[in-house]
């Protein structure tokens, strides 16, 4: 009796087994969602859209794009200690290669939110339920992203591939001539400027504006001057935006809801989320409250910029000079006692955040605010016609704010006087701000500036090299120039 | 009943040579009055110093560890059992850590019935470590051992009036002894695993088999980072806790059947199938901000309650499932034949490529029980063998074959965050099994009595359709893919040697092992021409795998020299060079040197491993003496690159880098100047300086042990007492810690950078059997 109960214990054993097996190793996903599914209501799209706009915000990468990249090889900010040394050092010193982390981290977070946007656009038509005014608001937000994505490329690397959906696997795509990518761009951006609306309804959410102030921006730097201006006019005659009326509190936490700024990457006090510009600003011991902290590294700014200024700019108010730190010593930043340079005033621009917690300060960085748009056309004008009154005027709504005299029609006799003048006004507006590079590449100082400061600078180094990972990967790439 | 146990004391084996104070203050210096820069201390400072820091010192101690170990066995007709009890108390060589670890076995069988036997075998542990912060990252953020071979000298160990510890405002680096009493971090695990099996004997020859086996593991993590730190202090202390949950079952039946034919045929027969289910789930939670550091992480709703508070939660399954046939076949002792054949699936592969076949078949000849042997003395054993046989693997991560979406990538919309989501990869539904297939070749010998003894072996393994992290071009939106592909080929020969030197009162007997191994990509597809891979600290890409290499083989810039002058420089391939920086090789003498001159430096695979054990035995004394070495293998020593291209100039270096650095007056020096080492750093820091050679020669372990021959059928059954010493010799040029440890957590490349260092262990210890 025991015995086949046994034997028929295991027999069923056995059967047990042997069957069911089928089922047994199908894959069970607890954590993640299944695009058919997901792709399929509004609520999917507006995630989806949610995951291309946070590849434009900051997400600890943005302080590479503005400061490294962007202000490290130009006349107005240099770096030295901490982690950061060894990484700024090649930017300072125009030793760059394609090997630098920060070249590749720009370019992959640039093509996600282009995939994330392409993600969108390939399958927003499939979801039955949105409304069309919602699907045109949906597409050309996505279209922003991906057109702002490209522009932002476009400014380091110059054409790059131009990966428009999805549904492919060919990634081993090689560049676009720069007509057609241009092309590409702009006309993105106009359409999506067509149907988003004025208003949005939060910071950070692309409006009219915003896309305007790209494509402004996006002609300026390609220099198709009547194009920039035009856009820039639109900009204006939205009449949505206007010059604050404090400068030297326009970045503080406390003014982020203001109509100066049309792009905007928002920023709050959390890690990854956050402004993290001030702990490389403060100088060493200098007495901060117990929620902050000071790095070792250490953004400086060059005497020679810090000796530019008219002393009454309320735009310089933002610079630190001299300070006295934790233990009591007293210490100047511009010049040593025999009047050497010292090359370590601060930028006090973005207004430490009473709440910051740690290296997390709240505080918005903007990409392109209204100052810049007016001086944008201002330039592009002064470049169609030479020196003109709306030019001088545009200047001088600037200058009125900051505090220094206008100036004056007369004062400028060819188009190269007054652009060398836009040059320093937008060097003392937008310090900080990551738009010294561009500036001084559209006015072909970026190379000759360089040669002055003692840089082994080549004409070549306007462009950044394509990640050499990229290279590696995709054979059909070419490397940009003299890398 | 056993009773074992020792007590020993650990020393870091080997410190890494940096600059000491005065050293540091004066190469410092020096570089800066090379580089035009007023110098960094005054001959004051550097008169005042004395002795300055040393911050290996001041993380290092001499470890105390202890270990018992009781066991208990019996058991009558029909029942056995065997009871252990183990404790471990081990202090580690970094201040503040330690593992406690407590473990319980049993192992119990009884036969209820004729024909039926049952077995359960029960393992039950927790252990709880203490850990130090190893992160890597090379600001604030690194743990203890990179900041101290790092951080400045000069500054004192004491604390200042607030208490809190000095900091060098430039360094970016905590101080070692705040990261070492200013975070704590706990790691407590539970653990219990065992069998239940069944063995039923259906009628002679043959067995019935089930088998069910369970792993049930629960950990809680607990990291705290006080106000200590100038991180904690900013962010009002920072506390996490994370926990997890894992169980891991394996159902097992199979069936035996063994016969012997007419005497000389021996039949045996395995016929069986399994079924295994990993599901391990995992919850975690952080949060800043806190009201007191005193309450740890044991009151995290005391944080600060919005900001950086981050929440997480996962599960992730996976299942096999196996058959398996074998078959055993031996005539008369002198020939032997298995030959067997199991079909493998896993959940992680689609629906068309779950299950795969391999199959395997082995040979062997007796020689020495062949009758034309018999008349021989010199063998007592000779044996031939062959075999064949494939196995797979499907160690991947789950749901690469799946297009899913993942919540990622959360924006700030006004002053709050948006969850998003994004697509997790590019998925690749044509995954399959990778294989291995493997030809053994052997030969077991034995000869002079036993006196001397080994095998030679010759293996050649070819890996096909490897699993392997593909880069792709980030245009994708992605960095890589999943593939099968190439080929990679592994052979070498083992040598095994046993010798009974002398047998008579004095005992020396000897064990020699050697190991050769040459691996090598043979065959990548069309689209892949070659994958350049690797990343550590802030080093990547130095790693490719190309066909005729060993995989991963390292992969940089040959330097061939120093540039003594300007005219050197100006008929070289880097015009802007300064004299004393490296002379890296052009090697496709195109006039310049960009990533086309990469080269192969070097195989993270050893070409030869050697053990030599010899043990001395006299009167009831015996000594042991085991010896390792491994040559010809080379890593990536990222503590070199840091000390060549010194994140910062205020951070500490190794000394034989600076003080054989070139100077004018020192032009044979092996190092460059260190004068603006980033004009030659970036991609170049890859290089035949910073890739190192790791071979070595190691004593292993020394044991001197004495065995009381006691008097029988008393209290004590027996009892040795022995003093061992583990590494405390090792050989090597190379300048970090250890030679033999791969940096965690960077992947699979090989490389060095600040690894927990060796222990040198000295212990006593005692075996007790009643």
């Amino acid at each position: 009796m025991k015995y086949t109960y046994l034997k028929l214990t295991l027999l069923f054993a056995l059967v047990f087994i042997g069957s069911g097996c089928n089922n047994f190793l199908k894959e069970e996903v607890y954590t993640q969602y299944a695009p058919e599914e997901f792709l399929k209501s509004e609520d999917g799209i507006q995630n989806v859209l949610v995951g291309a706009y946070s590849q434009l915000q900051v997400q600890s990468g943005m302080r590479e794009d503005q400061f490294t990249l962007s202000e490290f090889p130009t006349d107005i900010t240099l770096e030295s200690g901490g982690q950061f040394e060894k990484d700024a050092l090649p930017f300072i010193n125009f030793q760059w290669d394609a090997s630098s982390s920060f070249l590749l981290t720009i370019w992959a977070r640039m093509y996600r939110a282009i995939r994330n946007a392409n993600v969108l656009l390939d399958n927003i038509d499939n979801v039955q339920s949105i409304s069309p005014a919602k699907l045109d608001l949906y597409k050309s937000e996505a279209r922003f992203i991906r057109a702002e994505a490209y522009s932002h490329l476009h400014r380091y690397f110059g054409a790059v591939p131009l990966i428009l959906t999805t549904q492919t696997t060919d990634f081993q795509l090689s560049r676009p001539s720069d007509t057609d990518f241009n092309n590409f761009i702009s006309t993105e951006l106009a359409e999506a400027a067509k149907f988003l609306p004025v208003k949005q309804n939060a910071r950070g959410k692309a409006d009219k504006g915003t896309a305007l102030a790209v494509l402004c921006k996006f002609y300026l730097n390609t220099k198709q001057w009547q194009k920039s201006a035009d856009v820039a006019q639109e900009i204006i005659s939205l009449g949505k935006y206007q010059l604050f009326p404090s400068i030297e509190t326009l970045f503080s936490v406390d003014n982020e809801n203001n109509n100066e700024f049309i792009f905007v990457y928002p920023c709050i006090a959390q890690s990854g989320y956050s402004n993290v510009y001030m702990p490389h600003a403060f100088p060493p011991n200098y007495p901060i409250q117990t929620n902050w902290i000071n790095y070792g590294a250490q953004f400086r700014t060059y005497t020679s910029f810090i000796k530019s200024f008219n002393p009454n700019d309320r735009r310089f108010k933002m610079m630190v000079l001299e300070y006295t730190d934790t233990k009591g010593a007293k210490l100047k930043l511009v010049e040593d006692a025999s009047g050497k340079p010292l090359d370590n005033a601060r930028s006090f621009k973005y207004i430490p955040d009473p709440n910051a917690v740690s290296e997390s300060n709240g505080n918005d960085i903007p990409v392109i605010r209204y100052a810049d748009i007016l001086l944008s056309r201002a330039e592009a004008l002064n470049e169609i016609e030479g020196p003109n009154q709306k030019s001088i005027d545009l200047i001088n709504q600037i200058r009125k704010r900051a505090n220094v005299p206008d100036i004056t029609l007369s004062s400028f006799s060819t188009k190269e006087a007054l652009r060398d003048h836009l040059l320093k006004e937008r060097a003392w507006e937008f310090f900080t701000e990551g738009k010294r590079r561009e500036d001084l590449i559209r006015m072909g100082k970026f190379i000759s500036g360089a040669l002055e400061r003692g840089k082994v600078a080549k004409p070549f180094h306007v462009l950044y090299p394509i990640p050499q990972a990229e290279i590696d990967a995709n054979p059909n790439l070419k490397q940009n120039e003299g890398y | 009943m056993n009773y074992s146990t020792y007590v020993g004391v650990q020393s870091v084996a080997k410190r890494m040579g940096l600059l000491n104070t005065q050293q540091y203050m004066k190469v410092l210096n020096d570089i800066s009055a090379e580089s035009g820069s007023a110098p960094k201390f005054t001959q004051d400072q550097i008169n005042a110093i004395g002795q300055g820091t040393d911050w290996q010192d001041a993380i290092f101690r001499n470890a105390l560890a202890q270990n018992h170990q009781l066991s208990f066995a019996g058991g009558a007709d029909k029942s056995r059992y065997y009871i252990g009890i183990n404790y471990l108390n081990q202090d580690g060589v970094v201040i503040g850590s330690n593992l406690k670890k407590y473990n319980i076995r049993l192992n119990y069988e009884i036969n209820p019935i004729k024909n039926l036997k049952i077995g359960l075998n029960l393992n039950t542990n927790r252990a709880v470590t203490k850990t130090i912060l190893t992160t890597n990252s090379g600001n604030e953020n690194a743990g203890p051992i990179n900041a101290a071979l790092q951080f400045d000298p000069t500054i004192s160990a004491e604390k200042n009036d607030n208490g809190q510890y000095l900091f060098n405002p430039l360094i970016s680096l905590e101080n070692p002894l705040a990261l070492l009493y200013g975070t704590t971090q706990r790691e407590a695990d539970n653990r219990t695993f065992g069998v239940l099996s069944a063995d039923y004997n259906v009628f002679k020859g043959l067995t019935a088999t089930l088998r069910f086996g369970g792993d049930l593991q629960n950990t809680r993590n607990d990291s705290y980072n006080s106000r200590l730190t100038q991180k904690g202090l900013s962010s009002g202390g920072i506390g996490s806790v994370s926990s997890g949950e894992s169980l891991h079952w394996l159902a097992e039946f199979f069936t035996t059947y063994n016969r012997t034919i007419a005497q000389d045929h021996q039949l045996s027969f395995v016929v069986g199938a399994t079924l295994e289910k990993f599901d391990a789930l995992s919850l975690g939670a952080s949060t800043r901000g806190f009201l007191s550091d005193a309450t740890l992480t044991n009151l995290l709703q005391s944080g600060d309650g919005d900001k950086g508070d981050n929440i997480t939660s996962g599960r992730s399954v996976n299942k096999l499932n196996s058959y398996l046939g074998r078959l055993n076949y031996t005539f008369k002792d002198r020939y032997l034949l298995t030959a067997s054949i199991r079909t493998d699936g896993t959940s992680r592969f689609s629906q068309q490529q779950k299950y795969a076949v391999f199959p395997s078949l082995a040979v062997g000849w007796r020689i020495s029980e062949e009758s034309f042997m018999k008349s021989q003395s010199i063998f007592n054993d000779l044996k031939l063998r062959a075999s064949y046989g494939q196995s797979g693997n499907q160690a991947i991560s789950n749901f690469e074959t799946l297009q899913t979406f993942i919540a990622g990538g959360r924006a700030v919309f006004g002053d709050g965050l948006v969850q998003g989501v994004e697509p997790a990869r590019i998925p690749n539904p044509d995954l399959r099994w990778e294989t291995t297939e493997e030809i053994d070749l052997g030969l077991d010998f034995s000869v002079l009595n036993g006196r001397v003894s080994g095998s030679l072996e010759y293996y050649h393994k070819t890996t096909r359709d490897q699993l392997f992290n593909k880069p792709l071009p980030t245009i994708s939106g992605f960095g890589s893919i999943r593939v099968n592909f190439g080929k990679v080929l592994n052979k070498g020969v083992d040598l095994t040697l046993q010798t009974n030197n002398l047998v008579n009162k004095f005992k020396w007997s000897t064990t020699f092992t050697l190991s050769t191994l040459k691996n090598e990509v043979v065959e990548l597809p069309d689209y892949i021409p070659q994958i350049i891979t690797g990343g550590v600290g802030f080093t990547s890409n130095y790693a490719i795998v190309k066909v005729g290499y060993p995989m991963r083989a390292f992969y940089g810039y040959e330097i061939d020299g120093i540039f003594q002058n300007t005219g050197e420089i100006a008929s070289s391939a880097q015009p802007n060079a300064k004299p004393g920086h490296p002379r890296f090789v052009d090697q496709n003498k195109d006039g310049k040197i960009d990533p086309n001159d990469r080269t192969i430096l070097g195989s993270p695979f050893p070409k030869l491993m050697v053990g030599f054990s010899n043990n001395f035995s006299f009167n009831g004394f015996n000594l042991s003496v085991l010896m390792t070495a491994v040559d010809g293998i080379k890593t990536m020593d990222n503590n070199i690159v840091e000390s060549l291209y010194p994140v910062n100039f205020e951070r500490n270096r190794i000394a034989e880098h600076y003080l054989d650095r070139w100077t004018s007056s020192n032009p044979t020096a092996k190092y460059p100047s260190g004068i603006n080492p980033s004009s030659y750093g970036g991609a170049l820091a890859v290089n035949s300086l910073t890739i190192s050679d790791a071979s070595f020669i190691r004593m292993k372990n020394i044991t001197l042990s004495y065995d009381f021959s006691l008097p029988k059928k008393k209290f004590l059954r027996s009892l040795s007492l022995y003093v061992a010493g583990d590494n405390l010799l090792t050989i090597t040029k190379f300048q970090g810690f250890d030679p033999d440890a791969n940096a965690s957590g960077t992947g699979i490349e090989r490389a060095s950078y600040n690894n927990y260092p060796l222990n040198q262990t000295l212990r006593i210890g005692a075996n007790v059997g009643f």
